[in-house]
């Protein structure tokens, strides 16, 4: 079978198309809703300035800088693309954009290691904070790894665990999204990249999950592992390793080990 | 670009050429947003939004020479973005596991190909739709997606299997 022409054959036609005018009619509605709101965004942004308050991003630079102003045609049929595609994005330079619409709590660039731009940002745009960990790709396309804000506390507690999170899952073979990994089984044990010491597995309110202490991004760190699925792991716990633990202790502390597992 | 006002309705240059393309382009395009959705009462809505938002920004793109690349764009991502958010947008690695199977597909009026490519997950149906149905690149197939080049080859092999698991096709 040919893929491509029994594809053909079998998608059909459908029902009736509408006629090209009312596309027309359609697009024009909106243009003239985008317009209405370009002229209201540029009073909005007059007034924020007046008043000093928190600001709205404008292309790389600072983390917190003036809004943008209103601009000739060009620069704001820039700025809806980034509308359209959830408030920021890079452009084909690797030049973080941001829609004037959207609000930039926090942004750290250079989160990921690599010649590409890279930021995480904590942002709020359309009514929803969220958070991004972005690296630029190649034409115009970038990755996002985003999460609602404060969504799942027990897996995120907050941005700078999120960035942690999101970071080690990057640099780990089986990244299979923020904080989510998907690991072959050696032995009963998850295959983790860079793993020295492990412990597991340990049990706490009948979860059980496994310990590690892992080389990453140059530093020591502990990691806790809980099962998702077959091959499927949750990143539970990620926190640099101090000099003045080990792993045991760490995962006693953290209740994990209460009866001394053996360690390898 | 040319304007003028003629018995009080304003017809310009972007309309005549977005009509031009609508005309032409409108039915092929909704196909495309069947195949990746597989309804045709969504299928109009998808390719609803994405005329809209092309007739908006059509002196950029027109500009650009893509029109058929947005709209197939546009139709795709918003597709995936109904599933995704608020959680997931655009690119990620490894999708399988955060990208849900679909619902079992109607088979009414559908071939059993058809039917079989509705199951798949839908970030492996879309690539398999743009891979293999519209021909594209796997680089073209990455940007229209979000994805890395690597996961589009993952999401078209693991897709491909699965269609043939149930069929025997050629190579594309």
């Amino acid at each position: 079978m040919d893929l491509r022409e029994q594809l053909e054959r079998e998608i059909g036609d459908g029902p009736p198309l509408p006629p090209p005018e009312t596309r027309l009619r359609a697009g024009r509605r909106a243009l003239r809703r985008r317009r209405a709101l370009v002229v209201v965004a540029a009073a909005g942004a007059a007034a924020l300035i007046g008043a000093g308050a928190p600001l709205v991003l404008a292309q790389g630079g600072p983390t917190r800088g003036p809004a943008p102003v209103d601009t000739p045609t060009v620069e704001r049929e820039e700025w809806d693309r980034w509308a359209e595609n959830g408030g920021f994005g890079f452009d084909l330079g690797g030049h973080l954009r941001f829609s004037r619409d959207a609000v930039v709590h926090e942004r750290r660039d250079g989160v990921l290691p690599g010649p590409r731009a890279s930021t995480a940002l904590d942002l709020t745009f359309d009514g929803s904070r969220t958070w991004h960990v972005i690296r630029h790709g190649r034409n115009g396309t970038w990755f996002d790894m985003p999460v609602v804000a404060g969504h799942e506390p027990d897996l995120y507690r907050d941005f700078d665990d999120y960035v942690a999170k999101v970071v080690f899952s990057l640099e780990q073979s089986g990244s299979d999204g923020p904080g989510h990994l998907r690991l072959e089984t050696v032995g009963g044990m998850p295959s983790l990249d860079g793993a020295g010491t492990s412990i597991g597995p340990v049990v706490q309110d009948g979860q059980r999950a496994f310990g590690f202490e892992v080389e990453s991004g140059g530093e020591a760190r502990f990691v806790l592992l809980r099962p998702l699925a077959a091959d499927e792991w949750r990143v539970e716990r990620l926190e640099a390793a101090s000099s003045a633990t080990d792993l045991a202790s760490w995962l006693r502390n953290l209740g994990w080990l209460p009866t001394g597992e053996e360690a390898s | 670009m040319a304007a003028h006002r003629g018995g009080g309705i304003l017809t310009s240059e972007r309309d005549d050429e977005f009509t031009a393309f609508v005309a032409g382009r409108q039915a092929r395009l909704r196909r495309v947003a069947y195949a990746v959705c597989g309804d045709w009462d969504r299928a109009e809505d998808l390719l609803q939004t994405a005329l809209t938002k092309l007739y908006v920004a059509w002196p950029r793109v027109c500009r650009d020479g893509r029109e058929d690349a947005y709209v197939r764009q546009i139709i795709v991502r918003t597709n995936l973005d109904e599933v995704r958010r608020p959680w997931w947008r655009r690119e990620r690695a490894g999708l399988d596991g955060i990208d849900p199977p679909a619902p079992a597909p109607d088979l009414d009026a559908r071939g059993d190909l058809f039917a079989a490519l509705q199951s798949l997950p839908r970030m492996q149906r879309s690539v398999v739709v743009l891979r293999y149905w519209l021909g594209l690149s796997v680089a073209e197939t990455a940007a229209d997606l979000r994805i890395s080049e690597g996961t589009v080859k993952s999401h078209a092999h693991r897709g491909l299997e699965r269609l043939r698991s149930e069929f025997v096709i050629q190579d594309p």
